[in-house]
């Protein structure tokens, strides 16, 4: 019992983070959903993927952009940390929106262009992880 | 030649039958989140996986009994009812992440959201039990499932760093998010460690009529067809770590692993991950509902047997419609299919004692199974699992609330 009680708290132990790590975390399914819009958005430019996988995706992407933002408002982090993160979420909730109303419109020009900011999102978002 | 035949449908059904929506959200997560450095956990409940499902069929072969009825008969009613219900509650569980994965990759086909799909679904899949044979489903369910296959040729297609997938195979530490990197090795070993296989198995085994000369029939069946299985499930892994991984996604949503076939089948990679996904889990889904059937079937003494109509085993089929229709309600109120799949296969490797134990004393039991008892080897695997399942069954649980959402 000691020993399965010793291997709890050592878990436990190893994933004590601090606050920026905790934060840096938090945010990394919006890092993921820039990669993914990205990604998305090329392969709906090729007629790969449907339109309703795009939709579907920006709004998965929306809401956890807001998930994220209550992690930021409730979070310890720096200051800096906090404004970054804060600004490459508005930033992707501009593009992800662009992006919706793009594909709606079936407007490949846009698209291709928030396909190009999602990626530079995710590299911002990469950077801080650094 | 009845028997080379059987062996051969019985690999394909197990290569078609392996394979379902833990195996798809665990490997694609792992190789999404870790590129090929969780291969070791695959490779491991491989092994784990092939030494159970032959005791379980070498058991019915014998003993001319299923798991739970030989548990209730020879260790008692009162010994048994516990795990009992665990497993049961773990069982409405997976079926429920099961019909979430139908009805997400009806999602990904229509574009309508997968709850309105939950109970159509479920209705689907309680026609298909209460209308087939048992060898109709297991045949054309698996048969069908060899579908997934598509991993392994994607895989092959986009010529993986052998290298670097041979050195995944080797267990090591996390180069970082440890918490996230044990609660996926856990899923993953739960995923492939799915109680609902050993008696979805041994059942079968006698629903199939076998017979002390099917042993080395069930081993080889055992042996191949779960390599097979996993075969799928490293190909998912690599697909995903070379597609998705390369490109910084990671696997919070089906829609992203959605995205894995499209590299290497252009225009028809969505559309086969979802055919891939619907099928895989629809068989899973048959199977899952069965097993719950057979287990309370056989805990309680009841008649059992899809071979036999409904009328004949009423409390048999009453038990897989409640089953079926209470899990898709998970899906149906919106529980996003994903996080629940994750979360179950992390339960089914924590519920791993509940089935091992008692099968370890049955398969130790000389006049159950005379010559065909477990030898210090096959005995030593099942401590080992029974040991690692308790390990895991203390982790996982922290794991998930650390780093499991």
């Amino acid at each position: 019992m000691r020993r399965l009680a010793f291997v709890l708290v050592f878990v436990l132990a190893c994933s004590h983070q601090s606050d920026d790590q905790k934060l840096i975390k938090a945010a990394s399914p919006v890092k993921s959903w820039a990669a993914s819009l990205a990604f998305a958005s090329e392969l709906w430019l090729d007629n790969r993927v449907p339109k309703s996988l795009m939709e579907n995706s920006v709004e998965s992407a929306k809401k956890a952009i807001d998930a994220t933002r209550k992690e930021v408002g409730k979070s310890k982090a720096s200051e800096s940390l906090r404004k970054n993160i804060s600004s490459a979420l508005d930033e992707l909730s501009d593009s992800a929106s662009t992006l919706g109303a793009a594909v709606r419109n079936h407007d490949a020009n846009i698209a291709a262009r928030e396909a190009k900011r999602c990626h530079g999102i995710y590299d911002k978002l990469e950077a801080l992880e650094q | 030649m009845k028997k080379a035949t059987q062996l051969a449908l019985g690999i394909l059904t197990s290569v078609g039958g392996f394979f379902d929506v833990g195996n798809i959200a665990t490997s694609a997560q792992a190789g999404a989140s870790f590129r090929f450095q969780l291969i070791w956990a695959l490779v491991l409940a491989t092994i784990l996986v092939i030494f159970l499902v032959e005791m379980s069929g070498r058991f019915a072969a014998v003993s001319q009994k299923a798991l739970p009825d030989a548990i209730r008969e020879h260790l008692g009613f009162g010994f048994w009812f516990i795990p009992f219900i665990i497993l049961t509650l773990t069982h409405l569980l997976i079926l429920g992440a099961e019909i979430g994965g139908i009805s997400f990759a009806l999602q990904l086909v229509t574009g309508i959201k997968y709850s309105w799909f939950a109970m159509p679904v479920a209705l689907l899949v309680w026609l298909f039990l209460w209308r087939s044979k048992f060898n109709t489903i297991e045949n054309s369910t698996s048969l069908l499932g060899l579908i997934t296959l598509c991993f392994v040729v994607a895989a092959i297609a986009h010529h993986p760093p052998l290298r670097e997938v041979a050195a995944g195979a080797l267990p090591s530490l996390p180069t970082r998010d440890p918490a996230k990197y044990w609660f996926i090795a856990v899923s993953l070993l739960g995923s492939v460690l799915a109680p609902y296989l050993f008696y979805f198995y041994s059942s079968g085994a006698i629903e199939d009529k076998w017979d002390e000369t099917y042993v080395g029939v069930n081993r080889a069946i055992a042996f191949i067809g779960m390599s097979f299985g996993a075969l799928i499930a490293l190909g998912a892994l690599v697909v995903s770590g070379v597609v998705l991984g390369s490109r910084g996604i990671e696997v919070d949503d089906y829609q992203q692993a959605a995205l894995m076939l499209t590299r290497a089948f252009p225009y028809w990679g969505f559309v086969l991950f979802a055919a891939a996904m619907g099928i895989a889990c629809l068989g899973a889904a048959l199977e899952v509902s069965l097993s719950m059937a057979y287990a309370t079937a056989q805990t309680f003494g009841w008649n059992w047997g899809e071979d036999l109509k409904p009328s004949k085993d009423a409390r048999f089929s009453l038990v897989y419609t409640a089953a079926i229709f209470l899990s898709a309600l998970i899906i149906a109120f919106g529980v996003d299919p994903l996080k629940l799949t994750l979360l179950t296969m992390a339960i089914n490797a924590a519920v791993l004692p509940f089935v091992t134990l008692p099968f370890l004393l049955l398969m130790n039991d000389e006049k159950l199974l005379h010559k065909q008892k477990n030898g210090w080897f096959s005995n030593a695997v099942v401590v080992f699992v029974t040991l690692l399942s308790l390990v895991l069954a203390v982790v996982s649980i922290p794991l998930a609330v650390a780093g499991g959402s």
